[in-house]
């Protein structure tokens, strides 16, 4: 066995491809190359020879890896094949954080690991990071439909003082008196105010 | 219909041990065979039996077995010969089982849209004799090889086309080159030209055949009839945890195949598909019965012990073909495999099949694919008229 083990990366994911790669190299690793979908991954491999494969569990190419593995005794085999002769919870641990891995007869099991460890680690701080612009996502609408919100209340405050020729305040005051009548948000009577306004001259 | 259960009295009795496990993640790819499970949801059959399930959209074969070893999926619709070759240690440690088949035929052979016409200027019509005739003329007409893919490995279109083409006298391995590609992308793979032939499940060769990537070239039942194909599988750890969640899981998709066994249901349970967004492609241009599946109680449902067979060899001639191929320093050949009976619980579907009032087949084998016609087989009510099984046709 080679001493500098060589790695491919698949992942249809090419920002946490990249940070993988990188923690790889980081490590020692020679990374190979990293491939996203496509249809010549099978030649791909044959051609690379890589000694493990990190590939997303949900990746629909693993089943192109699976065949290799099952049809072909030298071309690198699902890891959960080797959850039996030991490292079962590095393996779980792997399942669960989405990694997947293929994986050359003959190499140690505390190699095996090492480079699952490498890989997990990854995935769970993308995963992390991911979860995180979600979130700033999430609120990042909720700031906008606040405003969005303001601006019609505003709009509707507008179109009040231009029918009724009166000032911001009163028109303010009577949208607020109309919403605590009609027991509705502001925002409601802003947008019936709105339809009903809008189509007056 | 071969039972005399109806449908509005199929329940298990109060007395029926309740679910060990009552929250249940099922794992599916989008295909129309998959139907049991989705029809089984929406239909609110998995609630009645007492469980709640959540499905899972999953993007291979390996995934879901993968998920299933690890229990991050309860159960999963998948190929028969998946769940066999995990009793055989291939792919995977932990053994899977199966207590029961979830429908015949719906897969078919589709080719590009430039080989067809290659194949069949005419436009004739083909059986498997002829297809098989027109390809093999034009394989001593090209170079290099054609490329043929199927969704995996162990999957019944792999065996379909292997026995085809070997009945036929084509060497499946010369000027042919297998691929795997997962059944959602082989119209994208068609259409790029990466491959020349598929075999896959509807609704993939009728949408290819819409959008004009492709032609089908047969369908499975010209191959052979009312093959069986997927089944329900699960860990042997998972049914020895859970037997009555097993038996409830069973019991809620007897009831979506008795459901889903005439014309009109099935068809509205495909549509169940596209309105609940299991399958993002437009299914409305299509026939949806192209791929025949058969949902019948206990015809199609029952784990039959000669089909595993059929699928065993199978799976058994493919590893012995990868062994000799490669002088491997391991050696490894020998397969560990279980009686056909640790992995097709043929009990524990009789055991639910009985609290159902469903008329069952008295033996656990019958004689595969030597019927033309419809055939009579003793059951524990009354017989049973079986479909014609035969092959090549």
């Amino acid at each position: 066995m080679k001493n500098r083990l060589t790695v491919l990366v698949v992942d249809e994911d090419k920002g946490r491809a990249a940070l993988l790669e990188q923690a790889l190299r980081d490590q020692g690793y020679k990374v190979l190359g990293r491939l996203d979908s496509t249809d010549r991954m099978a030649d791909k491999v044959d051609a690379l020879k890589p000694d493990i494969i990190i590939i997303d569990l949900d990746s629909p190419n693993r089943d192109v890896l699976e065949n290799m593995a099952l049809m072909n005794q030298n071309c690198p085999r699902p890891v959960i094949m080797f959850a039996e002769q030991g490292d079962q919870a590095t393996i779980e641990k792997a399942v669960r954080s989405g990694v997947s891995a293929y994986v050359v007869d003959g190499l140690e099991q505390h190699r095996i690991k090492a480079i699952l460890d490498v890989a997990i680690a990854r995935f769970r701080e993308f995963q992390a990071m991911r979860s995180e612009l979600t979130h700033m996502h999430g609120e990042l609408n909720q700031v906008r439909a606040e405003l969005a919100d303001r601006n019609l209340t505003e709009k509707a405050k507008g179109l009040i003082m231009k029918h009724n020729h009166c000032t911001e305040d009163k028109a303010h005051k009577a949208m607020r008196k109309m919403a605590m009548d009609q027991q509705k948000p502001l925002i409601e009577i802003a947008k019936s105010i709105i339809s009903v306004l809008e189509l007056m001259p | 219909m071969n039972t005399s259960t109806n449908i509005h009295n199929m329940h298990l009795p109060d007395s029926f041990p309740p679910a060990e496990k009552r929250s249940l993640t099922i794992g599916f790819i989008p295909l129309l065979d998959c139907v049991p499970v989705f029809v089984a949801k929406e239909l609110g059959f998995f609630e009645e039996m007492g469980l709640d399930v959540t499905l899972s959209r999953e993007s291979s074969w390996a995934s879901i077995r993968d998920k299933v070893q690890f229990g991050l999926l309860d159960a999963a619709p998948m190929p028969a010969g998946i769940v066999l070759a995990s009793a055989m240690k291939l792919g995977a440690t932990q053994p899977m089982v199966t207590a029961m088949g979830l429908g015949l035929n719906g897969n078919a052979i589709t080719v590009s849209a430039k080989l067809w016409q290659q194949l069949n200027p005419e436009g004739k019509k083909f059986n498997s004799q002829s297809a098989a005739e027109a390809l093999k003329a034009y394989l001593t007409t090209v170079e290099g090889p054609i490329n043929i893919a199927s969704v995996h490995t162990y999957s019944t279109h792999h065996f379909l086309l292997r026995e085809w083409l070997t009945h036929f006298n084509i060497d499946p391995d010369n000027k042919i080159k297998q691929h795997v590609v997962p059944p959602p992308h082989m119209i994208n793979v068609m259409q790029r030209g990466s491959i020349d032939i598929f075999c896959a499940g509807e609704p993939w060769n009728s949408l290819a055949q819409a959008q004009q990537v492709g032609h089908t070239l047969l369908s499975g039942h010209q191959i052979w009839e009312n093959a069986p194909d997927k089944v329900l599988g699960v860990t042997r750890r998972w049914h020895e945890a859970n037997p009555a969640s097993h038996q409830r899981l069973v019991a809620a998709l007897l009831k979506a195949c008795l459901w889903l066994d005439n014309h009109e249901n099935k068809i509205a349970g495909f549509r169940l598909l596209n309105k609940h967004g299991y399958i993002d492609a437009d299914l409305s241009s299509i026939d949806l019965d192209f791929g025949r599946h058969c949902f019948t109680v206990s015809e199609a449902t029952f784990p039959w012990l000669s089909q595993a067979q059929w699928f065993t060899g199978h799976i058994s001639a493919l590893n012995e073909k990868a062994s000799a191929k490669e002088h491997s320093s391991v050696n490894q050949s020998t397969l560990h495999q279980a009686p056909l009976t640790a992995t097709y619980l043929t009990d524990t579907y009789r055991s639910v099949a009985e609290q159902l009032n469903i008329n069952l087949p008295t033996k656990n084998t019958k004689e595969e694919g030597a019927h033309a016609e419809h055939w009579q087989l003793p059951g524990t009510k009354h017989n049973i008229s079986m479909r014609p099984d035969m092959k090549f046709k």
